[in-house]
């Protein structure tokens, strides 16, 4: 092979790679360089140097006419591709990429995706789970491995650590590549084998044509894996033959912004890194250091141990500064322990667990999440070309002819049809994405409702959210589906996610919802609280029961819905203690929504422990006398109780021991809206009647007030009636009192003097 | 040692393998120590040695969190083990001990009553009497003869004791010396000295470490058995040691329902069931794997003497409720939800399910 060209075989963001490669290109000094990737990406090449262009970034590559064909490169700062597109935007020398086209890999996805049944609606993230996969993938993670470290850049700066100057790490690197490509002999299945060969037949290729447009050295910056395969003597028309006849899709390229926790999942070139932030702090150690310079242990460890400590105080932990010199003494014992020169994240991470953390989990789970992953978030240059969510909505617009306009507009849907279906979803999901293009009016969400009224209103500023929600995908659908997911779970409050669910299953994103309903149910079986659960009872309840005009996932939301209730009845009459009467009150609304959405499931075996907990709720003592009233109401009503287990529990209830007010509640909580229940049931007025006349006067005084709420709730014809009914005194045996009997009135004078009180408090007077 | 002794030191239990470790260990040894930390892993952690001596294994468990033990030690650090009953806390002080300093014996157990007098020194109210306050008067602990002999000092159950006379190891720690200020003078520890404690983190009633003694030492938390099957196989072999010493009446063998009572306390322990699909709530007790063979033995013992002469779902039933529900409110409602929703519909557990409720 030409000595022209230099082969630098590079970790898909090794922050060591990087650094090596850096010092490498210095002393190469190279025409042009040739990187691993699709070469549309050239188009915005020209942007990487850009002072704007904060990275994590991906660079995208997506399908003009179906954006949801989709393939992202991201790239971290300690991408070794990243620094070698800086360095030459840095000397203004030319950048290739020299890879396959991304167009032929998406038109085969395409034709992959039309000739299966389903066509999945996510990406699948390719995952690294076969031994032969990873190898291919990370090949010095697995030499790593070999050599018996598990932190494979702690294994890569051992290396740098023995002093071996960059030139000569990347022949050792290339030497290794070939030894494992000879003892990996090809089983890989030979559809893939072939996509392999045909890359690589392209990247020799563009080797050539490299060396014919450039008289000066060429650096070629390709993953190490592939290095043999470079340096293989072949013949151009053979490698133009492989690259024959393969079908191209139409696509567009831009540059989005991503997220750490996005870079941790594999995607597109390269494993997923597993820990970019560790990487992150690693990379900014390494720029410390000149060429063959020793990384500075002290410094590393304790400015990693540092981190730790003031993510910790942040969060309200007091960390002394004793404990981080510790932690980073004991991160250096621990590598020495383990016969590492350096130590790596499984030393940081043991030494901070022990020193800093005294040994709890917890907090290590915060260092996992906020350090380790990293929350960083890329940002991109105003002239980046913009593109795929708008395109898709541009789409979506024209289909249902929607008009983006900055005056206010409203419209009326029909659910029931096909076009205001769509368009009830687009808004929906929009909203999903922060994107409240259409705000929905008069929310008439508890029924199975078919109509919907929007209000639209197109803002600049929306624009900018649909780059910022590039993030979650390159469609709408996509994109709401999985920001709702990521809202669930970072949320903790019961009451959002179950606003997340619902607002899933109005926008027809029943995979979302799915996900979104088992966050859910997970957080549900840690929350102590009731009442958050009993408010997302009803509404989850309606829609199994009457659907919406929408797909929906029915199994897990009655699952979920199974739970719920399940939970509700475990709790109830827990919740129903010491509760003030303002609280009391609120309770007897979520219960009776409660009552009616068991009820609405028809599920014998939900109804029968419902009835159980109620049964539970009126005979604990300890639970408030409004509640306990009318956990026993609901249960006479649905004549889950004999009248005379009724007749004894009320007179338990109502006995002489009982104090007034407490009686008094109960009854409020008993009776409410229970006027025909009193008309009809003669044992209950004899009762109540006998009751009532037991109180001793002063009594009776505190509680009128209770008395007329308790009788308030009934309607005025109602009241008339049992009016009349007092009237005629309190019925014998026998005779059944009726309104119609109500001719018979009896006069008697004292009646008649109590009647003006009588109508007060019935609320007759009129 | 004499034959009758009915237990014996670590270092004399172990003493071929630890004479082996040193004959072949070539690497670096911090001051004083017998051992490299390496080999030091080695002895707990089992393993072969060049010459084909087999080590046994002391621990069975992550190999991350001996190292680090080890690695505390070995920069002068104090070392706290933390965990419930049952997870080889003074097992593994004792061994670690025995191989860094050859002597596990310098030991101190902390309860209530421990003084100051038996952490720091006593005195010989003859002697001091006699001569006054003197070195020869002083009657050391095993803390001061740690110190001055360069070895490692055993507490156990350090959050036993008051929290005041705890405090009194800040200036050990720190310092390295032991102030006799009766006499106007200290003891200065030599090298290789150093303490291991112990402590259950999860129990109630005991004096939690101020945050002062707790940073002079590095804490590692060594945990319950990592999988039921690993746990169920502790409490088979503990439940049958027991038994047979507490002369229980024989009984059919239990492996079944000891498999569901550590089925039950690993997923109240962990709020979630074994195969992960749902949350629960945990309740305010430890249940230890401790807890777990507690349960087992009352079960046989009223099996046995009162019941059907096998451990069954009833004779489990009163045992496990009395060791779950330790708080009633609180605790009876994580029972009730547990039983409702994980119990419940399991099919082969109906019996267990039945006999629950009903003791509820």
């Amino acid at each position: 092979m030409d000595d022209r060209v230099h082969l630098f075989g590079i970790r898909h963001h090794g922050p060591g790679c990087a650094r090596s490669l850096e010092f490498a290109l210095e002393a190469l000094n190279p025409e042009a360089v040739l990187i691993e990737g699709p070469p549309e990406a050239e188009a915005v090449l020209s942007l990487a140097g850009a002072p704007e262009m904060r990275p994590p970034l991906a660079l995208l590559v997506y399908g003009e006419g179906d954006p949801s064909l989709a393939s992202f490169y991201p790239l971290a700062e300690f991408s070794p591709e990243w620094r070698a597109l800086l360095w030459a935007a840095k000397h203004k020398r030319p950048v290739r990429f020299i890879d396959l086209p991304a167009s032929f890999r998406l038109a085969k996805e395409a034709a992959k995706a039309e000739s299966e049944a389903e066509p999945d609606a996510e990406p699948q993230p390719q995952q690294d789970g076969a031994p032969r996969d990873r190898l291919k993938r990370d090949p010095l993670a697995v030499l790593a491995e070999l050599s018996g470290y598990d932190d494979s850049e702690a294994w890569w700066n051992n290396l740098i650590e023995q002093g071996t100057p960059a030139p000569e790490l990347f022949a050792a690197v290339e030497t290794a590549m070939t030894a494992l490509r000879e003892e990996a002999s090809d089983e890989e299945p030979e559809e893939e084998a072939l996509w392999e060969a045909r890359r690589e037949a392209q990247m020799r290729l563009e080797l050539r044509r490299g060396l014919e447009d450039f008289a000066g050295p060429l650096a070629v910056v390709t993953g190490a894996w592939h290095l043999p395969a470079l340096r293989q003597a072949t013949k151009p028309q053979e490698d133009r033959a492989l690259l024959k006849g393969l079908p191209k899709a139409k696509v567009q390229v831009t540059w989005v912004p991503w997220t750490d926790a996005r870079l941790a999942v594999a995607s597109g070139y390269g494993a997923g890194v597993l820990s970019p932030g560790w990487y992150r702090h690693l990379w900014r150690e390494l720029q410390r250091l000149g060429p063959a310079e020793e990384l500075d242990l002290t410094g590393l460890t304790a400015r990693w141990q540092t981190r730790v400590a003031t993510l910790l105080r942040d969060e309200g932990q007091i960390v002394a500064a004793a404990s981080v010199i510790e932690a980073a003494r004991l991160s250096t014992s621990l590598a020495a322990l383990r016969d590492l020169s350096v130590p790596g994240l499984s030393e940081m991470q043991d030494a901070s667990l022990a020193a800093i953390c005294f040994g709890e989990a917890a907090p290590m789970k915060l260092v996992e999440q906020r350090l380790i992953i990293g929350s960083a978030v890329g940002e991109v240059a105003g002239d980046v070309p913009q593109i795929p969510l708008q395109a898709d909505l541009q789409r979506w617009q024209k289909r249902l002819r929607l008009k983006l306009e900055a005056l206010e507009q409203e419209i009326a849907l029909d659910l029931r049809s096909e076009a205001g279906q769509l368009k009830s979803s687009l808004l929906h999901r929009l909203n999903l994405i922060k994107v409240p293009w259409g705000q929905l009016l008069d929310a008439g969400r508890s029924r199975g409702t078919f109509r919907e009224r929007w209000q639209l209103l197109w803002e600049p500023e929306y624009s900018v959210r649909l780059v910022e929600a590039l993030v979650w995908g390159t469609t709408i659908e996509q994109a709401a589906g999985n920001a709702a997911r990521s809202g669930a779970e970072q949320s903790q409050a019961l009451a959002e996610i179950a606003e997340l669910v619902h607002d899933c299953l109005l926008a027809d994103l029943p995979e979302a919802a799915r996900s979104c309903i088992a966050l859910l149910q997970q957080a549900a079986a840690q929350t102590g609280e009731l009442a958050p659960l009993m408010e997302a009872l009803p509404p989850l309840a309606n829609i199994l029961r009457y659907g919406t005009a929408r797909r929906i996932p029915e199994d897990e939301l009655r699952l979920l819905v199974t739970s719920l209730t399940e939970e509700i009845f475990v709790g109830l009459s827990y919740a129903c203690r010491q509760l003030d009467d303002e609280a009391a009150a609120a309770m007897r609304q979520r219960c009776g929504n409660c009552d009616r959405a068991v009820l609405l499931l028809e599920e014998e075996r939900l109804t029968e422990d419902w009835r159980r907990a109620l049964r539970r709720l009126s005979e604990d003592q300890a639970a408030v006398p409004l509640l306990r009233g009318f956990a026993l109401r609901r249960l006479y009503d649905q004549g889950a109780l004999e009248s005379d287990e009724v007749s004894t529990a009320l007179s338990q209830a109502l006995s002489p021991a009982v104090a007034p007010q407490e009686a008094g509640a109960w009854l409020e909580g008993f009776l409410a809206e229970a006027g025909q229940l009193l008309l009809h049931d003669q044992a209950l007025f004899a009762l109540i009647d006998t009751w009532l006349l037991s109180v001793p006067e002063e009594d009776f005084t505190n509680l009128l007030p209770v008395l007329r709420r308790s009788l308030g709730s009934f309607d005025a014809m109602e009241r008339r009636h049992l009016l009349e009914l007092v009237r005629k005194g309190p019925p014998r045996e026998g005779r059944v009192p009726t309104a119609g009997a109500a001719a018979a009135l009896r006069t008697d004078p004292a009646f008649d003097d109590a009647l003006p009180l009588l109508k007060t408090i019935l609320g007759l007077e009129s | 040692m004499p034959d009758s002794q009915l237990r014996l030191p670590a270092e004399a239990l172990f003493a071929e393998e630890l004479k082996a470790l040193q004959a072949q260990d070539d690497l670096p040894r911090p001051a004083e120590w017998q051992l490299s930390p390496q080999a030091v892993v080695t002895y707990v952690l089992g393993g072969k040695l060049k010459d084909g001596t087999e080590i046994k294994p002391k621990y069975i468990g992550n190999r991350r969190l001996i190292e680090t033990a080890v690695a505390t030690l070995a920069t002068d650090r104090a070392l706290l083990l933390l965990g419930l009953p049952g997870t080889a806390k003074s097992w593994v002080s004792e061994h670690i001990a025995a191989a860094v300093a050859g002597d596990s014996q310098l030991l101190i157990q902390c309860t209530a009553g421990t003084d100051e007098n038996q952490i720091r020194y006593g005195w010989n109210y003859a002697q001091l009497l006699a001569k006054g306050p003197s070195r020869e008067a002083l009657v050391p602990t095993p803390l001061m003869r740690g110190m001055e002999e360069g070895k490692i000092v055993r507490l156990e159950e350090l959050t036993r004791m008051g929290s005041d006379v705890q405090d009194t190891l800040i200036t050990v720690l720190s310092e390295k010396t032991l102030p006799i200020p009766e006499l106007n003078s200290a003891v200065f520890a030599k090298r290789g000295f150093n303490i291991i404690a112990t402590s259950n983190n999860r129990d109630k009633g005991v004096n939690e470490l101020s945050s002062a003694l707790k940073r002079r030492f590095n804490v590692v938390v060594l945990p319950l058995p990592s999988d039921a099957d690993e746990e169920a196989a502790i409490v088979v072999k503990r439940v049958q040691e027991l038994g047979s010493s507490l002369e229980l009446p024989e009984i059919a063998p239990a492996e079944k329902e000891i498999q569901r009572v550590v089925t039950i306390f690993r997923e109240l322990r962990d709020g979630q069931t074994l195969n992960g699909k749902l949350k629960l709530k945990t309740p305010s007790g430890t249940l230890s794997t401790a807890e777990a063979i507690a349960v087992t033995i009352g079960a046989w013992s009223e099996a046995g003497h009162f019941g059907s002469g096998a451990i069954d779902a009833t004779s489990l039933a009163a045992n496990l409720v009395g060791t779950i529900v330790k708080d009633p409110v609180q605790d009876s409602i994580v029972l009730q939800e547990y039983l409702e929703t994980v119990v419940r519909d399991r099919k082969d557990w109906r019996d267990l399910y039945g006999a629950l409720r009903e003791v509820i």
